[in-house]
């Protein structure tokens, strides 16, 4: 049995099928341009298209994040990020129901989280947004990022450390 | 107190990364703090970046043919051996001078069909080219021809074929090709049957159909296939299928003629298009508007600003 061939038009398109979000997520969480994120992903994935000979299958993953994060760094002068989302439905009203203990402010508290999460260092947020939003595996954020599990646990459970303590401030100042 | 730290840590890892229970956690952490980081993930956890289910469609990138596009071959056959092959040899100069040489040449823009000696093989010269050959080339079943620029090139009858360059030299194991020349590197890229290029320090690779390969650097860059009969530039367009701007930049120089002054605009963009070969304010129109490039044109100078 052959190894599963990039160049396979099928196993190409479960690759995009696989990784095409979380590519554009990780450009977005790291660089903060939705539109960027997008074009740098299709770039990386034609970069791996025209490549797909030279990369192993199991190769493609960390392939695509690391030429997509290099064409986005040759591509852009680097701005401040300031992150804006949308929310899979607007469970919010429920949510303030069921779970009466909010600390923080609950009419701003998108927009604060917002600013706060942007203003993490761009690894660290990366990392982060990818293990919440993406619900991707420690382990799979490893090897698309090329670092370590270790690595990893510490910028997500900084960055939550981090929000927590900036939101703090930033309720105690604003009261 | 450093180890309150650690283990806060630890614990706060194990929730996140569901090894443990949110009561569990909460058991090593205060109330409040427990309560404000469920806030805060509870919300990071409804966030989207949007809510577009496809990102962009596969086909755009499986279907991206000039920078090398993979497609299956289809089944071999035997029937007809016929070579095709564009070569793009970049030298600086121009190597062959001889006394009972025959040129021709192309002007900016023009294409030329030209006859070879032996009656049955015929070369298409591209835009601002030359090629040229001795007598002594064609004696005693030689087939050598020399070339700047660039060239698609038939060649119907087996046996050998020559295209020398200053970068090296492609000969055609089957019958039908092309070549090229820019600064430094070569290009050949066959059609049909099977080509063998040799770089100027006898490095060699050989292209079957729809194959290509550079010669850049010192080294053949891996074959890139593509699937198309001819070359874009023997018909009436030429077309950019997601091209570095450089080469669409190097391409209207040379069909049109002009001194291009950059600026500092990001060649490194991407174009996808066809521009005519006759009509220059069409092309120019075609190009860099979707760019975010503006343009202006001034005695064959073309000025271009982001």
């Amino acid at each position: 049995m052959d190894k599963l061939s990039v160049c396979e038009e099928q196993a190409f398109t479960t690759l995009h099928q696989t990784h095409a979000t979380s590519l554009r997520n990780f450009l977005f969480y790291r660089f903060g341009s939705l539109e960027k994120a997008k074009d740098c992903a299709q770039e990386a994935f034609v970069r791996l298209w025209n490549n797909c000979s030279k990369v192993a299958f199991d190769k493609a993953k960390s392939f695509l994040f690391t030429t997509a994060n290099r064409i986005f760094l040759d591509d852009t002068a680097h701005q401040k990020v300031i992150l804006k989302f949308e929310r899979r439905s607007d469970t919010r009203e429920a949510q303030s129901e069921t779970n009466p203990e909010f600390l923080y402010q609950v009419d701003e508290f998108k927009g604060q989280l917002e600013t706060v999460v942007s203003n993490l260092p761009e690894k660290q947020r990366a990392v982060f947004l990818m293990s919440r939003i993406d619900k991707m595996k420690n382990q799979e954020i490893a090897d698309a990022l090329g670092i370590s599990v270790k690595t990893v646990e510490k910028h997500i459970t900084s960055s939550l450390k981090s929000i927590k303590a900036d939101l703090d401030e930033l309720n105690h100042f604003s009261i | 107190m450093e180890n309150n730290h650690t283990d806060k840590d630890a614990i706060l890892a194990q929730w996140l990364n569901g090894d443990i229970s949110a009561e569990e956690a909460k058991k090593h952490l205060s109330d409040d703090e427990f309560l404000k980081y469920q806030q805060i993930i509870g919300e990071v956890d409804e966030w989207i970046p949007d809510t577009d289910t496809q990102i962009f469609d596969p086909q755009e990138v499986l279907n991206s043919k000039k920078e090398g596009k993979v497609i299956k071959l289809v089944s071999w056959k035997y029937a007809s051996v016929a070579a095709a092959i564009v070569l793009a040899i970049f030298v600086g100069q121009s190597l062959w001078q001889s006394l009972s040489m025959i040129e021709h040449q192309t002007a900016f823009g023009e294409t030329k069909s030209i006859d070879l000696p032996d009656g049955t093989s015929t070369i298409i010269l591209s835009a601002n080219s030359e090629v040229s050959w001795k007598k002594s080339d064609w004696r005693k079943g030689k087939r050598r021809i020399s070339l700047k620029g660039k060239a698609y090139i038939e060649v119907p009858e087996k046996g050998s074929f020559d295209v020398v360059t200053q970068e090296g030299t492609v000969s055609v194991l089957g019958t039908r090709f092309v070549v090229h020349q820019i600064e430094q590197a070569l290009h050949a890229v066959c059609y049909e049957g099977r080509v063998r290029a040799t770089s100027k320090d006898n490095k060699t690779i050989e292209l079957s159909k729809g194959e290509s390969s550079l010669f850049f650097e010192g080294i053949w860059n891996p074959k890139k296939l593509f699937n198309i009969d001819y070359p874009e530039w023997i018909k009436d367009h030429i077309t950019f299928d997601n091209a570095p701007l450089k080469l669409v930049i190097d391409e209207l120089a040379s069909n049109y003629g002009l001194t291009i002054e950059i600026g500092s605009i990001n060649l490194a963009r991407r174009f996808t298009g066809s521009i005519p070969k006759d009509n220059l304010s069409q092309s120019l129109k075609i190009i860099f508007p979707t760019l975010g490039i503006t343009y202006r044109l001034e005695d064959n100078t073309l000025y271009l600003s982001e």
